[in-house]
């Protein structure tokens, strides 16, 4: 809502300065988006009445004046002016003001000879125009008073943010209302209708007009028409143009200014239509189906069967309460006008508004709710405006439904209020409050909820009345006392947990992302599948339009988007939801990383490789060991790869035992050079990638079971072994075997060194691995070391290895 | 010093027959001194104490000799022995030092260079925000609860007092899915436009009193500078006996202080709505624009951080809970929005571009602990 303090001022009494309502409606639950106050140049200017005037003895064409600034003292002020005479109102430029569009400063001067401390201003010397021939002459102000406070002069706009619950004050007269309840100003009574319309309002016509709603006359259940003939509809007058111009709206003819006007000034939307181009009668009912309405928005709309219109003989002349039609809409030829004054259900309204798209004035206050009790006072105002303006005569009035409902009645509660708003209240301080607000106190504690107000209807409701006019500041602020949840800790551990786990990945090197939920189809197809329950409705775009079935999509985006500023090695993760089609479609946990360029940073000590595989494996393990999850628990192979992972360079990660079995918890491995290439990345360069299911790790049922701790006490030694082997078989499995040689000596086997090129078979690798062994029970002696590394290099001989030197 | 050693061992024998054994300490001092290496030194002592040093050779002498110059020459010749073992201790000492000094002397590391040969990993700023977030509210009390971000429409819209064709519905912008809400056909399920779908998942499950706290991504059709199809928001819930709007504004006004660390931030409360709180309420902080930024502080400019109130009772009826004795508050925020303002941010796009350059500005290093330590979360 927009609108200005002379609009303010048509409703409220006061001397509130713009600044304090701005405040005060901020306070009051109207947020005031802006306030801009371009009158504010004239608040320095006084307004002065001019009590004696006299010849200034030296030159033939001054003046000099005595005037008045309220304070009853004459300053004497010498003028130029022909029109400055004995008691007009006019404007003071003190000294010390300067005048607006120059940079000169009023000083007390001497005017041939006589003192004069001051200038009566000129329309042009206020930045006003005109010819500059006489001083300004005021019709209204009282002497003293700042010129930026006199209509005309303030110019302050306020730009109020409305909740929806608030369809009383889509219309300035209802935050003047609240204004008054708040304390800044006395709210004037509603403008007086047309007497005409007033007299004869209960009229039930059926010459022009009929309703046929059917079964569900709710859906219109008061509509009003009053016919006019001899109206001229040109422009508006000046100051329906400046008031229009406020709320930002374009000045049309007088006759749309008006309804304009009335909806913005009292939330009330009526719509008048041309009557000379109305064929026969009007029918208020239910659109057919497929019916064609061509809107005064210039758009052509095909209706349903439950909207409501409100159509001629031939055609739709309006979609009832949200916007009329083209065809039927005044023009500057019209002379005869029905206007229309209506109540339509507001979800109805809601529902052909959200379905046909039409945003508009009317729409938004019917479906929001309007006083039922003000189509009456919309018609009589409208009416007498249109008289004002446009001339005219009421040819006819007819009027449907209105019957009216039997007021809510609520009961008051001072110690429901101090128990929820923690305020305390004087006695009949609530009721009071209520009252300036428009409630009715119908004794005791009944408390009747005015008409406009559709959105009180229980005592909460009447609640919040009396703390926002009281003011939330005076809420006082309180501490929450303990409190021991009785909720099991298992959410807040898995949530600690998950947080846990960033600090893991980025201590590991890995930068934490965040995208979007949604992605492109063909990234889903490629990392998923794309059924259909993945897609949005109504997504903003195709590239954010399915739920992602993993989070590597959104990471590769990201490896790509850095790749344009020039940053080529990338290792980032993220954690964040993913979707599968399942009961409609369901959600689980998941964190995922990928790496591309460089393991580690370019390093003077030594050469840099490039991420691979098992960078994304070793990522992947160290989060799960941080879940403190037993690695032995864990088993990896290359079975039931993800297609889009390299079938090669890849593993899947699975629980062991009984209760596990089969349980996927993710993969690590190298993206499928396909996937690469069908995603047309700028770098054929492998991606390493890895992505976890949390939900299935959370219940993973192999918890550490940490035992006790028993170093041994003996020196430890260590043997090296260097092999052949074919260079397609996975070595693990190997070190498995030479650690069960003899579990209670062989502490750890580790792989140091892996060759393959010159100087050995093309089919083969050089492995080269320590085992530190040691006792729990004593000092081995040469012999036994000897004798346990024979049978080493004999179980890696009856795999078919060869000892290598 | 005088020593007279008589027996035979290569030492200088006086006119008179006796060695003159001041005079060999006093060439055993000048070789000693002379030591310029460590090695060298260990050459002298060994042709003193060694297996066949003038020393070890004179001891064993004394086995010729009368018991009492034995007497008289022993202790002559332990003296000299005392005297050169504490000389060549004293050398030694030297000789080690300056060998360290030198060694120092020669040394030169480039303390300008530098080492870096692992990645650093940031963490994105909206952690740290969620991390801050559980702390405080972990240790006054809060549990908490995860809902999921696909929802039914009752969740997100009828439950929360906003039924069908309620105005609030259209103006969140809902994104719908295709997918059909399995318990209800033909209606299609949708993302949550925000995390008060917890509220009802938390109170259709659980009696009061309690207090809950949920993170999580929820989503919008918008995309601009300050909006973008999907963001965080944090969801508090509190129902208790005797909880008023003053606790309400005690745990938020405690609460901006600490994520802000500023005992002066201005806070202010006015009367906002929203379908399912009544009263309603939403808080802005104070702040003042110098050369176009944003700095907290003062009441100059007021900017909106969250949206909170009394829980409507028709919520509480819609979970099952009877309002006449239950009451509470809730509240909701943008992670977002208090990240920007915290950190300085003023485009919120590229939170989830995966710019790694905004990232290193904006980022945080990872802990060995993360921050929700303590706390009852």
């Amino acid at each position: 809502m927009r609108f200005s303090m002379s609009w303010l001022k048509l409703f409220l009494t006061t001397t509130a300065t713009p600044e304090a309502i701005a405040e005060k409606l901020t306070d009051l639950g109207l947020e005031v988006e802006s306030m801009v106050d371009e009158g504010k140049e004239y608040a320095p200017f006084k307004v002065v009445r001019v009590m004696e005037v006299s010849p200034h003895p030296d030159a033939d064409k001054l003046n000099v004046c005595g005037v008045d600034q309220g304070d009853g003292v004459l300053l004497q002020i010498v003028c130029g002016a022909p029109n400055v005479r004995v008691g007009m109102l006019a404007a003071l430029a003190p000294v010390g003001v300067t005048l607006p569009g120059s940079t000169i400063k009023m000083k007390a001067a001497h005017i041939r000879g006589v003192e004069s401390f001051g200038m009566l201003c000129s329309a042009k010397e206020l930045g006003l125009g005109g010819d500059g021939s006489g001083i300004l002459d005021l019709d209204g102000g009282t002497p003293g008073q700042s010129l930026g406070d006199l209509d005309g002069f303030s110019k302050s706009v306020f730009e109020v943010s409305i909740t929806p619950n608030r369809a009383d004050c889509m219309g300035v007269y209802g935050i003047a209302r609240d204004l008054a309840a708040g304390g800044l100003g006395v709210l004037k009574d509603l403008p007086v209708g047309d007497s005409e319309i007033e007299a004869m309002h209960t009229k039930v016509g059926g010459l022009r007009v009929s309703v046929d709603l059917g079964l569900t006359p709710s859906a219109c259940p008061e509509f009003r028409a009053c016919g006019m003939s001899d109206v001229r509809n040109g422009e508006s007058p000046e100051w329906l143009k400046a008031f229009l111009e406020v709320a930002g709206l374009e000045p049309i003819s007088a006759l749309v200014d008006i309804t304009n006007f009335i909806s913005l000034s009292f939330a009330r939307p009526m719509h008048v239509y041309d009557l000379d181009k109305i064929k026969g009668g009007l029918t208020v009912r239910f659109a057919a189906e497929n019916e064609i309405f061509s809107a005064l928005n210039g758009k052509t709309y095909q209706l349903t069967p439950d909207m409501v219109v409100i159509a001629d003989e031939d055609s739709v002349c309006s979609l009832g309460g949200i916007m009329g039609g083209m065809d039927s809409r005044c023009t500057s030829e019209t002379q005869s006008i029905l206007i229309e004054c209506a109540l339509f259900d507001a979800t109805l309204i809601g529902k052909t508004g959200q379905k046909l798209k039409i945003i508009s004035d009317a729409r938004s206050r019917l479906e929001r709710g309007v006083d039922p009790q003000s189509t009456l006072f919309g018609l009589s105002y409208g009416v007498r405006l249109i008289k004002e303006i446009c001339g005219g005569s009421v040819s006819f009035l007819e009027s449907y439904g209105g019957v009216s409902r039997a007021p809510l009645v609520l009961s008051w509660d001072d110690e429901v209020f101090v128990q929820k708003t923690g305020v305390s209240l004087q006695e009949g301080e609530g009721l009071s409050i209520l009252k300036r607000l428009g409630f009715i106190h119908k004794g005791g504690r009944e408390i009747e909820v005015p008409s406009w107000r559709l959105d009180v209807s229980l005592l909460e409701d009447l609640i919040e009345e009396v703390i926002r006019i009281k003011g939330y500041d005076s809420i006082p602020l309180k501490e929450l006392g303990s409190f021991s949840t009785r909720e099991s800790r298992s959410e807040g551990e898995a949530q600690r947990k998950l947080f846990h786990t960033k600090h893991v990945l980025a201590h590991s090197g890995l930068n934490e992302v965040i995208t979007y939920a949604f992605i492109h189809p063909k990234e889903a197809a490629l990392f998923g599948d794309l059924d259909e329950r993945r897609y949005l409705d109504n997504p903003l775009s195709p590239e954010l339009s399915v739920m992602r079935p993993s989070l590597l999509p959104g990471l590769i985006k990201v490896l790509e988007k850095n790749n344009t500023h020039g940053i080529g090695d990338v290792g980032v993760f993220e954690m964040g939801s993913i979707f599968f089609p399942r009961e409609g479609i369901t959600e689980e946990k998941s964190v995922a990383g990928v790496l591309r360029g460089m393991a580690n940073p370019l390093n003077w000590r030594g050469p840099s490789r490039n991420y691979d595989f098992l960078d994304a494996k070793e990522r992947a393990f160290k989060m799960i060991r941080a879940w403190d999850i037993d690695e032995r628990a864990l088993e990896i192979d290359r079975s039931e790869l993800p297609s889009w992972l390299h079938p090669k360079e890849s593993g899947r990660i699975y629980g062991k035992g009984e209760k596990n079995r089969g349980k996927n918890l993710g993969y690590f491995g190298t993206l499928h050079p396909q996937v690469i290439q069908a995603l047309d990345l700028s770098k054929r360069e492998p991606i390493a990638c890895f992505e976890i299911n949390l939900d299935r790790l959370g219940r993973l049922r192999n918890k550490k079971d940490g035992g006790s701790f028993c170093p041994s006490a003996f020196p430890k030694v260590t043997r090296d072994f260097s092999f052949l082997m074919n260079a397609h078989k996975d070595i693990g499995p190997l070190l498995e075997k030479i650690k069960k040689v003899d579990g209670s000596l062989i502490e750890k086997v580790i792989v140091f060194d892996i060759y393959q090129g010159k100087n050995i078979d093309s089919s083969k690798k050089a492995v080269a691995f320590r085992v530190w062994i040691s006792s729990m029970e004593k000092t081995l002696t040469d012999h036994e070391i000897t004798d346990l590394c024979t049978r080493i290099s004999s179980v890696c001989e009856q795999e078919g290895l060869l000892l290598r030197a | 010093m005088s020593l007279g050693l008589g027996c035979p061992g290569g030492v200088r024998i006086s006119k008179e027959g006796q060695i003159v054994a001041s005079q060999l300490v006093t060439d055993l001092t000048k070789s000693i001194e002379a030591c310029d290496t460590i090695e060298a030194l260990e050459g002298v002592r060994v042709s003193i104490f060694g297996k066949k040093g003038i020393l070890t050779e004179s001891m064993k002498g004394l086995a010729q000799c009368s018991p009492d110059e034995k007497k008289v020459r022993g202790k002559e010749l332990n003296d000299s022995k005392e005297i050169l073992e504490a000389l060549l201790l004293e050398r030694r000492a030297v000789l080690s030092l300056s060998k360290i000094q030198e060694e120092v002397a020669k040394a030169w590391g480039d303390i300008t260079l530098d080492s870096q040969e692992v990645w650093e990993g940031k963490l994105h700023p909206l952690t740290r925000t969620q991390e801050r977030i559980l702390e405080f509210f972990g240790s006054r009390g809060f549990h908490f609860a995860q809902g999921p971000q696909i929802e039914t429409q009752d969740n997100n819209f009828t439950f929360l007092n906003m039924p069908d064709h309620h105005p609030a519905r259209q103006s969140q912008d809902t994104f719908y899915l295709k997918a059909i809400n399995p318990d209800k056909s033909n209606e299609p399920l949708l993302l949550r436009t925000h995390t008060s779908t917890v509220q009802i998942r938390q109170m259709q499950h659980q009696k009061p009193p309690f207090r809950l706290l949920s993170l999580g991504s929820v989503f919008r059709s918008d995309y601009d500078a300050t909006h973008t199809p999907m963001f965080h928001q944090l969801e508090g819930l509190v129902i208790e006996k005797h909880i008023d709007m003053g606790h309400l504004k005690g745990i938020l006004t405690d609460f901006l202080t600490y994520f802000f660390d500023d005992k002066n931030l201005k806070i202010r409360f006015r009367p906002s709505y929203f379908p399912f709180t009544e009263p309603g309420a939403e808080v802005d902080i104070g702040y003042s624009l110098h050369e176009g930024k944003v700095r907290l502080g003062g009441d100059e400019k007021w900017l909106e951080v969250l949206g909170c109130g009394m829980v409507h009772p028709n919520v509480l009826k819609n979970c099952a809970i009877n309002p006449e004795n239950n009451q509470g508050f809730a509240f909701g925020m943008g992670l977002e929005r208090l990240t920007m303002l915290k950190g300085g941010m003023s485009d919120l796009r590229p939170f989830f571009e995966g710019d790694l350059r905004w990232l290193s500005h904006y980022g945080y290093m990872a802990m060995f602990k993360p921050l929700l330590g303590q706390g009852d979360i």
